[in-house]
């Protein structure tokens, strides 16, 4: 190279890189203009505002003000916002004839961390005091390595408390503490993969697919998704259904032919016959494999919860009997395996309960009585947030069976669904399950309703894709967010904990010898999760605030014959008494009342606990 | 054997003796209980799982999920009431199970035993 054309091609070196940096610049500023062009752009910045907004929202909640319309009177504009956001994305997402479904699986994620995850963020201690009590089960099966049936009801069904047991000590956590505040979170994202398994055997129609999700989880107010056996056995009883319906749907079944076919049994045969989609294909070994994990859930199912194996039992036999199945056996296995359980392995619950359960049989009034009018009680506000519920319920309902009669005058009898639907109906029958029955059969059902009414907004193809479809579904979603907050986090004021309220139980567990007793009002406080075995618990009256102090020392001297006696006040006990509709002023009297008994000495106190001790047993205890 | 068809059997392999050595070795590093959770909560059933080859993601993980939690549970429970409750030893028949099925699949062509064909 000459000298000359050496010094020409110095500058030519020199601006190379900054021409490089440049046009690299102006490709991405092209690529991000074209990018502003799409939905997916706008999309993600609304969504990524929301969940900021969200955060920041929640991060101003005070709990500590919360009325008895639960979580709702203390949540601030922000978050609201930032919900009507994510509803107006859902609906736009869902607007295309084949929505991107990416963009929903991200959008029902969120939606999911948003609302059952707002307790965790808003709250210090870890909520419900019946999830603390699994806590107790839990640590009580690591410490000993045996289970205790005696103790309590749930102890005969172990294996979802054997399992978080294992868990927990493979992850080397101390308990099971870490895993209840986002357990809600956790369950929901579980449950997404076998409902989208089951929406999709029943619709090729992704709108309707992603819309029932949407509803399933807009609806969930029951609340049953918290660190608990109903939780998990939930899980596998909707992927013991999704197997079912993706791989063992009966696809054929002979036609009503010949002269002893009558008009009604025609109708009777074109209304039986199976109409879905037909099964995903399988081999044999396939399908094998598939009945052996079908068995294996249902075992693990029967020994995980009381009530999870009957309503898979009702499903199975309607499922069969409809010819919706072609596995006959089915039903029967999972009798077996459910008998086997009750009878060999849960003798110490069956022993002692069975004549008060054999009682209940058949007394369908008075299960709904219990279930029903049983909750219709407490203060005005908590009556709202009970009305509310049974609005909801209604509502959902309604909507589908509106959307039943829809999809049926395009032409499409969705019997399989309704049976699954109603499949947990009949429970109402065998027991009230302490006036949750009702609250769990809406629970088992609700995929299935949920099914039907999204299909009132797509009942076929073609339908559905105007303007007024989306604006529709935006304002449903919006009344239904609403109403999702006050029903399912309407109990919040006393179900919440506090660490306050954490500190006094400390206390008690860190100077209490064992074998002491405990008392409280009502039994919901965050105890109970450690040492179960080593202390009694025990309320006084029976859950319902007592008459008189007098009723109050009696009850804790006639416990201190095991040994020291303390009573526990805390503020969740006197909030979920206000919420049950007695008055503020009473509470107090009776704290007052406590406090100027000579029976009782006090021994802790913070902001929202004290602890009493039964004058003399705490030194009979030490000496 | 494509290379995808190998990515979940290698997933299993490794998290299984990840999962071992922290565990089994009694390793405590912070993210022990997310390796825990990730082994427990997916491998054992997917080890299975992948066996079925359904040809369905979203089908694969829920069976695996499902079956894993079943199978932990019922390794564990038969641990307890036989009045040989041990988490590690429970986890070392998990890992075995895993590898085993890791091992199945790699071994078992895709298209012999296991040919996807209706059925009528």
């Amino acid at each position: 190279m000459s000298v000359e054309a050496g010094l020409r091609a110095q500058p030519r070196q020199r601006e190379r890189p900054y021409a490089s940096l440049i046009a690299r610049l102006a490709a991405g500023a092209a690529a991000l203009e074209r990018a502003a062009l799409t939905p997916w752009f706008w999309g993600l910045i609304a969504l990524a505002w929301a969940l900021v907004t969200w955060i920041l929202g929640l991060h101003a909640v005070d709990v500590a003000r919360m009325n008895d319309l639960g979580l709702i009177s203390v949540l601030p504009l922000p978050v609201y916002a930032s919900l009507t956001v994510l509803i107006v994305c859902y609906g736009l997402a869902l607007r295309p004839r084949r929505p991107n479904e990416r963009l929903l699986l991200g959008l029902t994620a969120l939606a999911i961390v948003m609302l059952y995850g707002m307790t965790a963020m808003v709250e210090d201690v870890p909520r419900f005091a019946t999830a603390w009590k699994h806590v107790g089960f839990i640590e009580l099966i690591t410490r000993t390595g045996r289970v205790a049936p005696h103790l309590e009801a749930r102890f005969n069904w172990p294996g979802f408390f054997i399992l978080s047991g294992f868990v927990t000590e493979i992850a080397g956590l101390q308990n099971a503490l870490p895993f209840l505040a986002w357990a809600p979170v956790f369950f929901g994202l579980l449950y997404l993969g076998p409902l989208l398994m089951i929406f999709r055997a029943f619709s090729d129609d992704r709108r309707v697919v992603w819309l029932s999700v949407w509803l399933f989880y807009l609806n969930n107010w029951i609340a049953q998704d918290y660190f608990s056996p109903q939780a998990f056995g939930f899980f596998l009883y909707l992927t013991v259904v999704a197997i079912l319906l993706r791989w063992f749907k009966t696809v054929h079944v002979p036609p009503a032919t010949g002269p002893q076919a009558g008009r009604l049994r025609g109708l009777l045969r074109s209304l039986l016959a199976p109409r879905e989609a037909p099964s995903a294909p399988s081999g044999e070994a396939q399908r094998t494999g598939l009945h052996l994990i079908v068995v294996l859930l249902l075992a693990v199912m029967a020994a995980s919860h009381q009530l999870t194996p009957f309503v898979t039992l009702s499903a199975l036999v309607l499922l069969v009997v409809f010819r919706r199945c072609p596995l006959r056996s089915l039903p029967l296995l999972s009798a077996v395996l459910t008998a086997s359980w009750i009878i060999f392995m849960a003798m110490a619950y069956l022993s002692g309960n069975l004549a008060g359960m054999l009682r209940e049989v058949g007394r369908v009034g008075e299960v709904l009585d219990a279930n029903l009018t049983g909750h219709m009680a407490g203060s005005p506000l908590h009556i709202v947030v009970v009305n509310l519920r049974v609005v909801m319920t209604g509502l959902i309902w309604v909507l589908a069976l509106a959307g039943a009669v829809r999809r049926l005058r395009h032409g499409h009898w969705e019997l399989t669904g309704a049976l699954l639907a109603v499949a947990p109906i009949p429970l109402l029958a065998l027991q009230a399950y302490g006036g949750e029955m009702l609250l769990r059969v809406q629970f088992f059902a609700l995929p299935f309703v949920a099914l039907f009414a999204a299909m009132l907004f797509y009942p076929a193809p073609e339908a559905g894709r105007g303007v007024r479809t989306t604006v529709a579904l935006c304002l449903a979603s919006a009344l239904l967010f609403a109403g999702l907050i006050v029903c399912r986090f309407g109990n919040e004021r006393a179900e919440h904990m506090t660490a306050s309220d954490l500190e006094a139980v400390e206390y008690l567990y860190d100077h209490a010898p064992r074998y002491s007793a405990f008392v409280s009002i009502s039994p919901n406080l965050p105890w109970q999760y450690h040492d179960w075995e080593a202390y009694s618990y025990c309320r006084v009256a029976g859950g319902r605030m007592p008459k008189s102090v007098d009723e109050v020392v009696a009850y804790v001297a006639a416990e201190a014959e095991c040994g020291p006696t303390y009573l526990i006040l805390t503020r969740s006990q006197r909030d979920e008494m206000l919420q049950m509709g007695y008055p503020s002023e009473s509470w107090a009297a009776l704290e007052q009342a406590i406090a100027t008994s000579p029976a009782l000495s006090r021994v802790f106190a913070n902001d929202t606990a004290t602890i009493w001790v039964l004058a003399g047993t705490q030194e009979v205890a030490e000496s | 054997m494509k290379p995808r068809y190998r990515l979940w059997p290698a997933l299993i392999t490794i998290s299984a003796f990840a999962t071992g050595l922290v565990v089994l070795v009694d390793l405590q590093i912070p993210l022990r209980s997310l390796l825990a959770l990730w082994f427990l909560l997916l491998c054992p059933g997917m080890a299975l799982v992948g066996l079925l080859r359904t040809g369905d993601r979203l089908a694969d993980v829920t069976l695996a999920v499902a079956a894993s939690l079943a199978l932990d549970a019922l390794v564990a429970g038969v641990m307890l009431y036989c009045g040989a409750w041990s988490p590690q030893r429970g986890l070392a028949i998990l890992i075995g199970l895993s590898a085993a099925g890791a091992a199945l699949q790699l071994v078992v062509p895709r298209d012999a035993p296991f040919s996807i064909r209706r059925v009528p």
